[in-house]
């Protein structure tokens, strides 16, 4: 449920005043924005797609329903419009590693810049799977949703880019 | 009964104490350090430009919004106009009913007996009163109709002081009021 501000905010936002819009606007920019980013690696794509995910959410406001919270209604529409920008270089394939365990030793990694490096390097696929697992705190079903694939395939794919992330991250260590 | 329950307690107590291994902490302690790490990965800010974008789509939707709610108010109006032109000309033209055509002309009276030569008044409102009855039972059709009425026995009064073999200017400029009069209120009614 919206707090009273957002509420306000909303109610705003409905009778298309402009004021109330870019306060939205304001609020989930910059979370928005890094998100977008973060999936298209690009920061052109990540523009166009604040872009185009915002005036989604304008037109799209009076079906909100208030089940999730706004900002996770919020989050699915960027991540959606982020998603369309690198779908052409997104390719899944279905093979079952799922029950194998990639655990990522997150105490041994002290360069955050590194870090960031090594995910923007995943292939498009991997770091959108990643990004919206780990960082973003999707579900599987949830991004199986998004992205239009399987469970399993979600799960394989997240398996695979924290495997690669663990290869890349053991050199910088090395 | 109580007995029983003492040892019981007494048992349950005494039972092993259970240590987690190591590993959950470590899982724990990975999990808190991986949310610490990864809130410390740069936050992108969007530049200036995203907002003028979206603020410029708004615009011109709002803008496209509002002109096709004048677009159809405006259509909506022509086609009101035209139902309701076409509705009364249908009304007037298709219903069945008898039209009254009417037309004037001048004409040069060469005898006396050419003042009568034309339907007269009563004629063509009784022609009226066929075709639309409910015109004849107004009060001003019939303040019309008592006059032209009126006008009628004049007419036919001067008529009758009318010497075919010499030309009366004043009487023919009498008769010729009488019947302009007589055919404008015709018109009116009409």
């Amino acid at each position: 449920m919206p707090n009273q501000q957002e509420e306000i905010i909303i109610q705003g936002c409905l009778n298309n005043e402009r004021h109330a819009q870019k306060a939205l606007y304001n609020k989930y920019k910059t979370e928005m924005y890094t998100l977008a980013y973060r999936i298209t690696n690009n920061y052109e794509d990540a523009n166009d797609a604040l872009q185009e995910g915002f005036l989604q959410v304008f037109q799209g406001l009076a079906s909100f329903k208030g089940n999730s919270g706004l900002g996770t209604w919020i989050h699915t529409i960027i991540a959606r419009a982020a998603i369309k920008k690198v779908k052409n270089k997104i390719h899944f394939a279905a093979i079952d590693e799922s029950n194998q365990a990639a655990t990522i030793d997150w105490s041994i990694i002290s360069d955050i810049q590194y870090l960031e490096k090594a995910i923007a390097s995943l292939p498009a696929g991997y770091r959108t799977v990643f990004t919206l697992y780990e960082i973003e705190g999707f579900k599987h079903h949830e991004i199986a949703e998004i992205l239009n694939i399987s469970i399993s395939t979600s799960k394989t794919q997240l398996f695979k880019a924290k495997r690669m992330l663990v290869e890349k991250l053991k050199n910088t260590i090395d | 009964m109580e007995k029983n329950q003492n040892i019981l307690i007494h048992a349950l107590q005494s039972l092993p104490a259970k240590n987690p291994s190591d590993e959950v902490w470590n899982r724990i302690n990975n999990q808190l350090t991986k949310k610490e790490k990864l809130a410390q990965l740069t936050k992108h800010e969007p530049p200036r430009k995203v907002w003028n974008h979206i603020e410029q789509q708004l615009s011109n939707n709002s803008n496209k919004r509002k002109n096709i709610r004048l677009a159809l108010i405006k259509w909506g109006a022509v086609a009101a106009a035209v139902f309701a032109i076409g509705y009364f000309v249908y009304i007037n033209n298709f219903n069945g009913h008898q039209n009254i055509n009417y037309s004037e002309k001048w004409v040069t009276i060469q005898n006396p007996a050419q003042w009568n030569n034309h339907e007269t008044p009563e004629a063509i409102l009784s022609t009226i009163c066929e075709v639309h009855p409910t015109v004849c039972n107004s009060p001003d059709f019939k303040k019309i109709k008592a006059r032209i009425e009126q006008l009628e026995k004049t007419k036919q009064l001067i008529l009758m002081q009318f010497n075919k073999y010499e030309p009366n200017t004043e009487l023919k400029i009498m008769l010729t009021k009488i019947e302009l009069e007589q055919a404008g209120l015709i018109k009116q009614i009409i």
